[in-house]
């Protein structure tokens, strides 16, 4: 209670120190005179927008904006003759002379950096936004730096680059499941598009549902968000797709020796007006199959494809619209025996419109689905399951440049949530009968906040996010005693509500610079969760089932505190940063020891709830600039969780407790056409449960047989892991219409044998043994990647 | 049951890594391991009496030798106040015991009481009904060798009540004497007939196997359940695996079940 009290003191101080800020803002706009210049930066050559790029006033360092998603800005300039300047990393500065006597409309064009070190030593003298953005824990991922780092099989994977990255981690070896700061792998909120994806992942978790081709810009929080973004307690991963170019056609794609991708980009209905991107991946494991002489392997199904595509048409300076969408799924099968079909549906369609120069809007309608079946149909006996999470959201931003020193965010979002846990079809009818019920919630959250300039050194971005989330019918609400035996059930009807969480989530952060080089961040904020993934087993699979908050599941909501040193030297030649956090989590979940997850109507009852606690000090240093660059990137950290029916209320290790987590990444460019990557991480082992002992029970073996015996949940180690993997990229051939090239790469070409799995057994004699599985040693990869350029006009400036 | 195969199949598939896997025996420091007692002791109507096994619990790492140990007394009742003494099976053998015969009632709970240096261990159990097997049969699993098969039974689940089965398969001709042991609730069938297979356990044409189903109570089937995870013939891929909870009050491991046994007997074709 007393924490309560506490919350609700700071809360109350917080509102009111909000509301002086804006009252003291309003008044400096009134009092000074200034016109707003606004529009929106692209990039030169394919027309795409460029979010976060720095719009700014030469000899004014007062007066700055970054671009918003669609790449709008707005900024007050007092009348005169001026340059804009606009700048984003990878593009050159742009200068535009301006003389401003009235609200005036200016539309500006990055040109993307040729490769030539020389350029890209003049540009990183600015300042950077790695000090100068007001937002910690905030990763903006530089994508074409990524693709140039080994992967396994050459599957260019953001999931898995981002991995590289200080405090976040694999889940396990080669998997795109990641964790953040100590949390769980479902705490991670994955946006293509504003579409959540609920199972980033194919094949099983071994490559990450993104193909590289059609991603635009990752942007990751890892905790303090700003208050536009939540549902999650450790993450959100920001992913735009490309627009496409709206000048000139391309086409390209790239081969591999498990997948191909191809896309197309151009111009839609009228040039500079709109464009469209389409892009597709598939595996071709099946073809091998189907030359086997075996007749299991030659009836088996084995692949994975994945759709991008995306369109959008400018009506006029004040109105845009976006339609996107994402299809994949993974099918694997043996003849008709048996079967998992698995996948992600996204669709977002989006409508900007700019009300006035200060004054973006954007609203967007969300679809997003994920889906799996089961089949089984073998002897006596068949089984059909059916598995579906839809999502129907609609969600409405506003962007308001009030003045030089606020800039206002705000606005509103409303998710449906309809889970089907497992629809059952079969000829034997009582098996028929257990379907699971379906459940339903409806989410609500309004946010504001404000990024403010207080002074040149002192920059916050304050908000506040205010969500409901409603247990919704048509659905199941059971009762339990003590013993977990039901003994109410109430039937909720068609869009009836249930119970209802609100939560309050404060949301701040401030940068505080030294110098154009240096800064301390520091953050804090509540996340609340309402979508929980129930997995016991020790990876993670498609068909883990995902549960909303009910009468008995409450809430997760998670409290962090984060800061930081954030600095620049040689001539920004190398950045560099500190962090900590600290964070605390409540409605943790976890399982009563033998709990079946599936197929089971009351999981509730055997779920018990606690405590979790993260810290944790991250280090990162990167060279930017010259032939060699790279990073260097460190976390030392502990995750623990408590709950009070396991290990007797005591704190425990989390299975994603790592203490050390080391990263270095290296790029060489050899030649303008040849460079070189490596990157090496070692990290300590998850935390798990090892046997100590071992009793012999028999049943009706005269022998008996060895069972293991534990001490206590989570006190063992994996075996510390390390891997070092490299890749060559050849630029075979770069001219005005077409580019073509090779990426070769080794992943683990030290062959460490990291422990995939550790198991305790017996072997005939009964004489009992540990015995680990390994994957993944000298795995090598070749890539061929293309593209053409069939009438291509914009290409004339290479 | 047959769902269980899902699970072997997903994970197969995720052996993606069929291509890449490879495993090697280790050494791996484990933690301190605190000797335990450990009390094995059933009732059947296969049987006919009360068997009662008695061991100590050893490290992991250390040899497969047993050590067996005489409690200072063991005492077996039922409800109706039957007591069924228990004395040593083999005189030249430490922890074994077995009663007397005689023939268990379906309904009746039975009680145990085992005294071991000064300690005392409680546990009861009810009888549940017989189920009969209704028929044997053969397989082969997709993806297998052709002379390979697994063992089936098809039985016809009384709805009357929720039976809770323990069931193992012993390979007559290869003799060994490592069964792995399956449970298996009828949550989701009630009142259906339904297929039980022995899904990790391999057997060959012309081989002679015996299949055993138990129809034990609700406590026993939940610490099976668990203690089969924790098996060191089957791989274990519970984040957090845990001893089972025993229904033997008195901090030991093992259990106490009185449970039906029916039994078919089947030459592979």
């Amino acid at each position: 209670m007393k924490l309560k009290y506490f919350c609700a003191s700071i809360i109350h101080v917080f509102v009111r120190k909000i509301i002086l800020f804006l009252i003291l803002s309003i008044n400096f706009s009134l009092l000074s005179q200034s016109f707003t210049v606004s529009g929106v930066v692209s990039d030169k050559k394919n027309g795409e927008t460029v979010m976060g790029a720095i719009v700014s006033v030469d000899n004014m360092p007062n007066i700055g904006v970054t671009t918003n998603a669609y790449g709008y800005y707005s900024i007050q300039v007092p009348p005169g003759s001026h340059t804009i300047k606009a700048r984003y990393i990878g593009y050159e500065e742009e200068k535009i002379s301006l003389t401003v006597s009235q609200n005036t409309k200016l539309n500006i064009t990055l040109s993307q950096k040729g490769r030539q070190v020389k350029e890209v030593v003049v540009s990183a003298k600015k300042r950077e936004q790695n000090v100068s953005n007001v937002q910690v824990s905030k990763v903006q991922v530089d994508l074409a730096e990524i693709d140039k780092i080994p992967v396994i099989l050459g599957e260019r994977d953001v999931l898995k680059s981002i991995q590289l990255l200080p405090g976040i981690m694999p889940a396990q070896e080669g998997q795109a499941g990641f964790i953040v700061r100590g949390g769980n792998t479902d705490q991670n909120l994955i946006l293509l598009d504003e579409a959540p994806v609920y199972n980033a992942s194919h094949l099983l978790g071994f490559f990450s549902t993104f193909n590289s081709d059609a991603l635009k810009d990752l942007t990751l929080y890892k905790g303090n968000m700003p208050a536009e973004f939540g549902g999650r307690l450790s993450s959100v991963v920001d992913i735009k797709m490309k627009e496409g170019n709206n000048k000139d056609y391309n086409f390209g794609g790239g081969i591999g020796l498990i997948a191909s991708r191809l896309f197309a980009e151009g111009p839609l209905v009228k040039k500079d007006k709109g464009s469209f991107f389409v892009s597709g991946r598939r595996t071709y494991a099946d073809a091998f199959l189907a030359l086997s002489n075996d007749s299991v392997a030659k009836s088996s199904t084995l692949y994975f494809y994945d759709l991008n595509a995306k369109a959008n048409y400018t009506f006029d300076d004040k109105n845009r619209v976006f339609l996107s969408g994402y299809f994949g799924q993974d099918k694997f099968g043996f003849s008709n025996l048996f079967g998992i079909t698995y996948g992600n549906t996204t669709f977002t369609g989006r409508w900007n419109h700019v009300f006035n120069d200060k004054l973006f809007s954007n609203t967007s309608l969300i679809y997003n689905n994920f889906n799996y079946t089961v089949t089984l149909n073998f002897n006596d006996f068949d089984l059909y399951v059916k598995s579906i999470l839809n999502d129907y959201s609609i969600k409405q931003d506003f962007d308001y440049f009030l003045n030089d020193k606020n800039r206002f965010k705000f606005g509103y979002l409303g998710i449906w949530h309809n889970v089907k846990p497992g629809d059952v079809t079969s000829s034997n009818e009582i098996i028929a009968g257990n379907s699971l019920s379906r459940s339903n919630g409806l989410e609500n959250a309004i946010y504001f906040q404000n990024e403010q300039k207080v002074s040149s050194k002192l920059s916050l971005n304050y908000g506040m996010r205010i969500s409901a989330f409603s247990v919704m019918g048509p659905n199941n609400l059971y009762q339990f005693d003590a013993n977990g035996k039901v003994i109410d059930t109430t039937r909720l009807g068609n869009m009836q509500f249930g119970k209802t969480y609100i939560n309050l989530e404060p949301r701040f952060s401030g940068n505080y610079s030294f110098n154009e080089n240096s800064a301390i961040k520091f953050a804090y904020s509540r996340n609340v969760q309402n979508l929980h993934l129930l997995s016991n087993t020790s990876a993670s699979r498609p068909t883990d089932r995902w549960i909303l908050t009910t009468n008995n599941v409450r809430p997760e909501i998670s409290d962090q505190i984060s800061g930081g040193y954030f600095f620049n030297f040689l001539d920004n030649m190398f950045e560099a940063s500190i962090e900590s956090y600290f964070k605390w989590m409540q409605n943790q979940i976890d399982y009563k020891t033998g709990t079946q997850l599936r197929a089971n109507e009351t999981v509730e009852k055997d779920l018990v709830y606690g405590n979790g606690r993260a810290y944790g000090l991250e280090l990162f240093l990167k060279k930017k600039v010259g032939k060699f660059t790279g990073w260097i990137s460190y976390t030392l950290s502990r995750s623990e969780r408590k709950f009070d029916d396991i290990e007797g209320g005591r704190w425990f290790a989390s299975r994603y407790d790592r203490t050390h987590d080391l990263s270095i990444v290296a790029m060489y460019e050899l030649s303008r056409k040849v460079s070189l990557s490596a990157n090496y991480v070692l990290y300590t082992g998850n935390a798990v449960t090892f046997p100590t002992g071992k009793a012999n029970i028999g049943g009706y073996n005269p022998g008996g047989v060895f069972y293991n015996t534990f001490n206590g949940r989570n006190l063992d180690r994996f075996p510390t892991y390390n891997r070092f993997d490299v890749a060559l990229n050849w630029d075979l051939k770069k001219t005005k219409y077409y580019e073509h090239g090779l990426n070769f790469s080794i992943y683990n070409v030290l062959g460490t044998k990291n422990a995939y799995l550790i198991d305790f057994k017996a072997d005939d004699n009964g004489q009992t043994f540990t015995e680990k599985t390994y994957l993944f040693r000298f795995v090598p990869s070749i890539t061929y990647n293309f593209k053409f350029s069939p009438k291509n006009k914009s290409n004339e400036d290479k | 049951m047959k769902i269980n195969n899902c699970n072997k199949c997903l994970w197969a598939f995720s052996l993606f890594f069929l291509i890449f896997s490879c495993t090697e025996r280790i050494d791996i420091g484990l933690g301190n391991h605190e000797e335990k007692f450990i009390i094995e002791c059933y009732i059947d109507d296969y049987e006919n009496k009360a068997i009662g096994i008695f061991s100590m619990s050893k490290p992991f790492n250390n040899n497969d030798s047993i050590i067996m140990v005489n409690p200072d007394s063991i005492e077996i009742k039922d409800n109706e106040g039957n007591i069924f003494p228990m004395n040593k099976t083999f005189v030249s053998l430490d922890g074994y015991f077995s009663s007397n015969t005689f023939t268990p009632k379906i309904g009746n709970t039975y009680y145990m009481k085992v005294v071991y240096q000064g300690k005392t261990y409680t546990a009861q159990s009810t009888m549940a009904p017989k189920i009969e097997i209704d028929s044997l049969y053969s397989w082969t699993f997709f993806g297998s060798k052709e002379d390979e098969k697994l063992i089936a039974s098809r039985i016809i689940d009384p709805a009357a009540q929720s039976n809770n089965y323990r069931y193992f398969v012993k390979n007559r001709t290869k003799n060994t004497s490592k069964d792995i042991q399956y449970v298996f609730e009828d949550r989701l069938i009630n009142g259906s007939k339904f297929s039980l297979t022995a899904n990790n356990q391999f057997v060959k044409r012309g081989d002679s196997v015996e299949f055993y189903l138990l129809n034990i109570d609700r406590p026993n089937y939940n610490y099976w359940n668990v203690l089969i995870q924790n098996s060191t013939l089957v791989n274990n891929q519970a984040a957090a695996p845990a001893d089972p909870v025993s229904n033997i009050t008195g901090g030991c491991y093992g259990y106490f079940s009185a449970h039906t046994v029916s039994k078919r007997v089947l030459r592979v074709e």
